[in-house]
């Protein structure tokens, strides 16, 4: 392999960590505070994409990718926050079985929802004329909007961590990873927390899924694919941990696209392997959190 | 008295079953495939279920095994030329040998990342037979594995099924009443009181793990024999919930919640949900329903409403 | 401990009387045999139309039904009415072998349509066998239905994979490439088609070699990485198995990358994702396919083209013109056997000649493949009908590139 096709694989690579990150990092955030491993997680990315193919498509391509970024983010928040209230609440003194269940069976709500509200049909999305094309790259060509990708996802992380670290709610959402009783007992409005960050984690995934929806085909089926895909990202990079989720997305994306040109039928197998040997090594994941007594 | 009534439920069972036997007799074809179906799925959730309602584990590698057992039956057909017959004494020890492997590997952590290395293992289970062409013929799977004589036609393959699913069933039960299931269900309710009462936990839920998987591998065995086919969807780890769903519908505190569950399951799943283009939706909405309205289960249900007619509490039983 | 006994009746009592409710049914469903004689013959098409080839399954039911609809206006089949069931198998084989059951055991269909996914039409084949129930496939291509899962009852009027492969080497063999590279997804039909090509090629033009071959899994959303790879192997041509929604999102993101200005290209660009890609087609790309309504020269193209259109306000897609083909076949077969029952349907269309759409077909006893054509050319702006189609379009016979009568003989006798 040359140095300038090395260069393009490892880039190909980053487009697609930035956007298991942006998912991944949402999953994690949701498991750090509420330790609800939210399987909906996909499903939600999955109807980001579709709003956002629904608002390009009624915009125009021109400019349509921002308002779309943005109604995907607030829409599917608000779903999100249906989902905490409607449904979590009433489970977090449950069995984590009874929790994932439950989030299971939002999975299969909204891939109907989906169904009847968009079709059985793939939609297609235009992106925005100054991100289409492609530039030059160490003698190769690389698409722009691939670019863009990894650039969403640096912000989206950026952002992540000024709120995490430098505003209240942060510091809240930290103590909540730790302790979330402690946090109660000093005031702390626990329930009204969990909501937010579950917005927020729903707020990420509607991004992902609306930034995606132009390089790809929309269609059902996304859901089952981001989440297994996110799930290794989570788990490898440890579950609560935003930069386990920046360093996992890295290896997984990476790893894919190198997986592809070396040894192409196995890809797929690398990452659950790589999986299975992070976690019977380290049991929570590089930088995980330990399970909670 | 306890003996008594032990022995009356018993021969409730053994009605069940002849009446089960009977099916061939009032059903029509279709039906039998309906049947069969839920004797398979049954017997799979309760071999889940002494991991998941015993012993507090949950996993989501049983699907895998069920998978294997269906591609034993399916591979000696189709490489070794015997007869797919003996894929079912093969789907035993090849299903107890890989969750042997995995489980000792998934036990080294605890509850929810137990779980997720279980699923780690299980698509990568997966993934090797969805890839591995040669062998396995890839996403097509295995299908129109020919049958011995005696098993042609639906009624005697439904008979041979039902034999080998009760003669498992009672296996089961011996193994879940047994000092051995007891504590199982001590690990359950406390780990760190059944550790300091002499049980090593570690192997205890090795164990356990050991012959759930085996169970499944020949639930799986069973259902490639009756359909004639194994195809790698059947590992994929999205179908572990229907066992899941089968339990949380029959009460997984209960030995027997599973086989009702399994009734339940596949009724809806040939009644509601197949009169609609949105089966997937019926299928959430009734899974949000049993979650947060009646986490008990049906059987659970049953009772309630029994000891409400009786005004006495509800019995909590933990072991069957 | 009665309690335990209480709940115990409660549940027998559920189980029998689901028994008996099923018994019930079981009786009301009791006298049907007349139904094979007279009245209306009851015949399935069970296609996805859900995913990336939800277009293809659309275009299967819109041209079943029009050929079901024209049957019956013209006084049916053996003057019975035809009536037609519309399944939706979803793409899982699962659910296809269970609808196809339904169908024969329950409905007792005289015939089955088949699938758009190949994996659904492998599982629900078997299915037709154990029952002698005639299938008729159409979309599904793989190879394997009429070699090595071929059984009497199974018929095909599609091109299968080795007769798209070999065609495609046919067409491409005075190109001047040297250096191949093979994108083809990651299941049966992808491997088969593509193989054969590579094998015809090989064999047609000793100079060309594979320097490439990528596999990326069927519904595929991100191609970059497969893309990226392929041109740094430094190909001169590329030959794709590409179809559908994942043609379509290949094409979007190898545009791109420059793909198709660096590397020649073709893949099965048919009507439905050509009309999908409308503006973003890459315009002078090769495109092969089954049954491109314009390629096609028959006095009975005209009239079934104008009648689609005025029916679905669309041009019919290939899927659809094979699909009215299967219908058509099948009520041939039933009127020249004198029966809808399957044995003399099937002995009256071994080595029968039909006038399919794509012109008069001959149905080879040994596969019962029809000697259908397969259809290429370079894909152009076309302003009449609103999207691209194809211009210097050649048509290979189906006689020429089918596997010979040994060959299918030595794989159905494995």
């Amino acid at each position: 392999m040359t140095l300038d096709e090395f260069v393009i694989q490892l880039m190909a690579g980053l487009s697609r960590a930035g956007l298991l990150f942006i998912v991944s990092a949402g999953l994690s955030l949701v498991f750090g505070a509420l330790r609800v491993i939210n399987l909906a997680h996909g499903s939600l990315y999955m109807l980001g994409a579709f709003v956002a193919a629904s608002v390009v498509t009624k915009v125009g391509s021109a400019i349509g990718l921002l308002p779309a970024v943005v109604v995907a983010a607030v829409l599917v928040a608000v779903v999100g926050v249906a989902i905490e209230i409607g449904i979590l609440r009433r489970l977090y003194r449950q069995e984590h079985l009874l929790q994932l269940l439950a989030t299971y069976g939002v999975v299969l709500v909204i891939a109907d929802v989906v169904r009847y509200i968009w079709g059985p049909t793939n939609r297609s999305v235009a992106a925005p004329e100054f991100l289409r094309g492609s530039i030059g790259l160490m003698g190769g060509s690389f698409p722009i909007y691939s670019l863009f990708i990894i650039a969403v996802a640096l912000a989206a992380g950026a952002g992540l961590w000024l709120v995490v670290n430098r505003t209240s709610l942060g510091r809240d959402i930290r103590a909540a990873i730790v302790d979330p009783e402690m946090l109660a007992g000093v005031g702390v409005n626990v329930s009204r927390l969990f909501t937010i960050v579950f917005a927020l984690g729903a707020a990420l995934a509607g991004i992902a899924g609306a930034i995606v929806a132009p390089s790809t085909a929309v269609g059902l089926g996304m859901d089952i694919e981001i989440i297994i895909e996110a799930f290794a990202v989570t788990i490898i990079g440890g579950l609560g941990s935003i930069t386990g989720a920046l360093i996992g997305a890295a290896l997984v994306g990476i790893a894919d696209s190198f997986g592809i040109l070396l040894a192409p039928r196995l890809a797929v197998a690398f990452i659950f392997l790589a999986m299975a040997i992070v976690l019977a090594i380290k049991p929570s994941g590089l930088f995980g959190l330990p399970e909670r007594a | 008295m306890k003996a008594l009534a032990a022995h009356g439920s018993r021969l409730v069972w053994i009605g069940l079953a002849l009446v089960a036997a009977l099916g061939p007799f009032f059903l029509r074809e279709i039906e039998l495939f309906t049947a069969s179906r839920i004797l398979i799925l049954a017997l799979w959730a309760t071999s889940l279920n002494l991991l998941l309602g015993q012993t507090g584990l949950v996993s989501f590698a049983h699907a895998a095994y069920f998978g294997v057992g269906a591609y034993a039956v399916a591979l000696v057909w189709e490489h070794l030329g015997w007869s797919p017959l003996m894929g079912i004494p093969l789907s035993v020890p090849l299903g107890a040998l890989l969750a042997f492997v995995s489980g000792a590997f998934a036990l080294r952590a605890v509850r929810l990342y137990f779980a997720l290395l279980t699923l780690a293992l299980s698509q990568l289970v997966y993934v090797i037979v969805f890839q591995w062409y040669s062998f396995t013929r890839g996403d097509n799977g295995i299908h129109g594995i020919d049958m011995p004589e005696f098993l042609n036609g639906t009624a005697n393959a439904y008979w041979f099924v039902l034999a080998v699913m009760v003669v498992a069933m009672i296996a089961l039960r011996v193994i879940a009443v047994s000092p051995f299931g007891a504590a199982l269900v001590a690990i359950r309710e406390n780990r760190q009181r059944a550790a300091f009462l002499g049980i090593n936990v570690k192997r205890y839920e090795l164990a356990a793990f050991t012959i759930a998987g085996t169970f499944a591998a020949l639930a799986g065995a069973l259902f490639a024999v009756f359909n004639r086919e194994a195809y790698p969807n059947l590992l994929f780890w999205t179908e572990n919930s229907v066992p899941i769903f089968i339990i949380l519908i029959g009460g997984m505190f209960r030995f027997w919640g599973p086989l009702i569950g399994a009734v339940v399951y596949v009724l809806l799943e040939e009644t509601v949900a197949g009169q609609t283009e949105y089966s997937h939706f019926i299928l959430g909405a009734i899974l949000l329903v049993i979650v947060l309205v009646i986490p008990g289960g049906i059987e659970g249900v049953g009772e309630k409403v029994v000891a409400r007619f009786r005004k006495q509490p509800a019995e909590v039983e933990v072991a069957a | 401990m009665k309690l335990r006994k209480q709940t115990f009746l409660l549940v027998v009592v559920v189980l029998i009387g689901l028994l008996g409710s099923a018994c019930n049914r079981g009786a009301v469903g009791g006298g049907e045999q007349a139904a094979d004689e007279e009245g209306p013959i009851d015949v399935a098409l069970i296609t996805d139309s859900a995913g990336a080839t939800s277009l293809f399954g659309v275009s299967n039911i819109n041209a079943v039904k029009m050929a079901v609809d024209e049957l019956n206006a013209d006084g049916g089949v053996l003057d019975r009415e035809v009536n037609l069931l519309v399944r939706d198998s979803n793409s899982d084989p699962e659910l296809g072998v269970k609808l196809a059951r339904e169908a024969i055991l329950e409905d007792e269909v005289s015939a089955i349509f088949g699938p758009v996914s190949s994996a659904v039409a492998v599982a629900m084949t078997d299915v037709a066998e154990q029952n002698q129930t005639p299938i008729f496939f159409h979309t599904s291509n793989t190879q394997t239905l009429t070699a090595e899962n071929f059984h009497k009852y199974a018929f095909q009027v599609g091109p299968n994979t080795t007769m798209e492969g070999r065609g495609n080497a046919i067409a491409l063999q005075d190109e001047p490439y040297k250096r191949w590279a093979v994108i083809a997804p990651d299941y049966e039909f992808g491997h088969l088609q593509s193989e054969a090509f590579i094998t015809k090629m090989a064999e047609l033009n000793p100079d060309a070699e594979i320097v490439k071959k990528v596999y990326p899994a069927l519904g595929e959303k991100d191609f970059t990485s497969f893309i990226t790879s392929i041109l740094a192997a430094k190909p001169d041509a590329v030959y794709g198995a590409l179809f559908a929604g994942d043609l379509v999102t290949f094409t979007k993101q190898a545009q791109d990358l420059g793909f198709f200005d660096k590397v020649f290209f073709t893949s099965l660009y048919e009507t439905d994702s050509l009309s999908a890609l409308g503006n973003d087609a890459p315009l002078g790309v090769r495109g092969y396919s089954r049954a491109p309504f314009y390629a096609i020269d028959t006095p009975e193209i005209e009239p079934f083209i104008a009648e689609y259109r005025e029916r679905y306000d669309t041009y019919p897609s290939d899927w659809a013109i094979m699909a009215y083909d299967a219908v058509k076949l099948w009520a041939a077969g039933v009127e020249e056997a004198g029966t809808v029952e399957a044995d003399p349907l099937v002995d009256a269309l071994e080595g029968f000649e039909f006038t399919s759409l794509r012109g008069p077909v001959t149905i080879r006893e040994v596969d019962h493949q029809a000697s259908v054509p397969v259809y290429s050319g370079i894909v152009t702006e076309n302003k009449e009908v609103g999207f691209p189609t194809w211009t210097d379009i050649e048509s290979i016979p189906g006689e020429e590139v089918w596997l010979s009568e040994e060959e299918v003989t030595q794989l159905q006798g494995n």
